[in-house]
């Protein structure tokens, strides 16, 4: 920089920005009376120098593929993509089952965790909007359901 | 150990009653100090009636959903908010059509009711994902401001031993969330009387917070893994991570490089890191050596804030892609250094 025809020294600026997900240990999988089971999926925010983001931030899921059925007769259901804000340093992503009318029939986790798969699709996270698509793209991942609980698979972060 | 039989409520365990389709949903952060501030009544109460009150539709998150209109009838034991000259009080919730995450209601779950004031002396749940949080019915009646007093409702379960494990450890993580001076008080008040895993999320809590009074105690587990610690080690090396910043805690950072567990090791020298004073050269030149990409990644970073040469302060990505430069260029400046 110059000014009155004096140049500075050479400062270098970062603007920090959402760079991964990080995933936490701190899965929960617990029993549900409507859906059979929910499944927690914790992360973190991290920044391109490591760092968890400082503050609450918005974030979005979307879908970049349908449904591919992994139990032949299945008729599970997926919800819409969602957006919220979140806190940086641990946040999940909240999974359910279906109800007990559909095949096959969803159940509380298993232990050891049950690995009968019903349907699976990809999809991609965003972190600085909750409108779906829109941010910083951090990830990409698989979403497998199975009977008893749901996991993230294909993990990819930061997304390529 | 007896449960208290109380609700145990978190958007995780709480079923989303009637429902129609199953969602995987990132779920809001948890905000105290807003919900009691936004709240005109903050209430221990037991829900004693639910009943379905016809059907409507509701805006959430830029969607209009259909939805049931369900009225709860709660029972007030200790009103921390708001008129409190009725023994009940009667509050609107609703039930999506489509998963949102929101939290159900139903008798007889109790709790600490968080409402907000709507027409005729009625109510209407303030935030769906959190329409209460934990409480117990034998709390004692605090003191002091609103939101003092709201902690003091949580800090009771931590402490009570009458309630299960696994609400007693919800009730750190809301304390955790809180982020004030008398959240972190109450944690440091509980951990000398806490044990075992509990104590342990007390402890990252506290670090968390940049509180270092449980530092050795997160060494000790850290270091030398002890049943209890299971499956905490990751929650606890994130909390040093995230949360130290006190030079006094260079000495341990340093033994914690030293650890078997990746996770804690990546965490110490990120913690180093932060700290960022001539103490942490020593460690973070040592850690230039550490079998684990990150942890070099973490030392090379540390060094080059230390030193101002932000020109030498890559991010992962630029660190990844030429690692070898920025390794060579630390250790040899380390050599002089030491």
């Amino acid at each position: 920089m110059t000014a009155n025809g004096a140049t500075s020294d050479t400062f270098h600026l970062s603007v920090r920005a959402p760079h991964r997900l990080v995933l936490n240990s701190n899965f929960v999988q617990s029993a549900d009376a409507t859906w059979g089971y929910d499944t927690e999926i914790h992360y973190r925010i991290e920044d391109q120098f490591t760092d968890v983001l400082p503050s609450a931030v918005p974030i979005n899921e979307q879908w970049t593929s349908g449904i591919i059925t992994d139990f032949s007769g299945m008729d599970w259901r997926r919800g819409a993509a969602q957006g919220a804000t979140v806190g940086a340093s641990d946040w999940y992503d909240h999974i359910q089952g279906e109800t007990s009318t559909h095949t096959p029939t969803p159940r509380g986790p298993c232990s050891p965790l049950c690995n009968t798969a019903v349907y699976h699709w990809n999809g991609e996270w965003y972190v600085g909007s909750t409108v779906i698509g829109s941010g910083r793209r951090v990830q990409t991942n698989t979403w497998q359901k199975f009977t008893d609980h749901s996991e993230h698979t294909n993990r990819v972060s930061p997304a390529p | 150990m007896r449960s208290l039989g109380l609700l145990f409520v978190t958007a995780a365990a709480s079923a989303l009653l009637g429902a129609d389709a199953a969602a995987a949903i990132p779920v809001p952060a948890l905000n105290l100090p807003e919900l009691t501030t936004n709240a005109s009544l903050v209430a221990a109460g037991q829900v004693t009636a639910v009943r379905e009150d016809g059907r409507t539709s509701i805006e959430a998150r830029g969607q209009t959903v259909a939805a049931r209109r369900m009225v709860a009838t709660l029972r007030l034991f200790r009103v921390l908010k708001g008129p409190s000259d009725a023994p009940t009080v009667s509050f609107v919730f609703y039930i999506p059509d489509v998963s949102l995450g929101y939290v159900g209601v139903a008798a007889p779950q109790f709790g600490l009711f968080f409402l907000r004031a709507g027409p005729q002396q009625s109510y209407a749940v303030l935030d769906p994902y959190y329409p209460f949080i934990i409480a117990a019915p034998d709390a004692p009646a605090g003191e002091g401001d609103v939101l003092g007093r709201v902690i003091a409702e949580v800090a009771y379960v931590m402490n009570s031993p009458r309630a299960s494990q696994g609400e007693r450890v919800r009730a750190v993580g809301i304390l955790e969330g809180v982020g004030s001076e008398a959240a972190t008080a109450a944690l440091r008040r509980a951990l000398p009387v806490l044990d075992g895993p509990l104590r342990l999320r007390a402890a990252a809590a506290l670090l968390k917070q940049g509180d270092i009074s449980a530092l050795n105690l997160a060494e000790e587990a850290l270091l030398s893994p002890q049943p209890e610690a299971a499956g905490l080690s990751g929650e606890l090396a994130y909390a040093i991570r995230d949360g130290v910043t006190d030079e006094r805690a260079v000495p341990t950072l340093g033994r914690l490089l030293g650890a078997s567990g990746v996770v804690v090791r990546r965490s110490a020298a990120a913690a180093l890191r932060h700290i960022g004073t001539d103490a942490v050269i020593e460690p973070l030149s040592k850690a230039l050596q550490d079998e684990d990409r990150e942890v070099r990644y973490q030392a090379v970073l540390g060094l080059a804030i230390v030193t101002g040469r932000s020109e030498w302060a890559p991010s992962i990505d630029l660190y990844d892609k030429d690692e070898q430069r920025y390794l060579a260029y630390w250790r040899e400046w380390a050599k002089t250094r030491l």
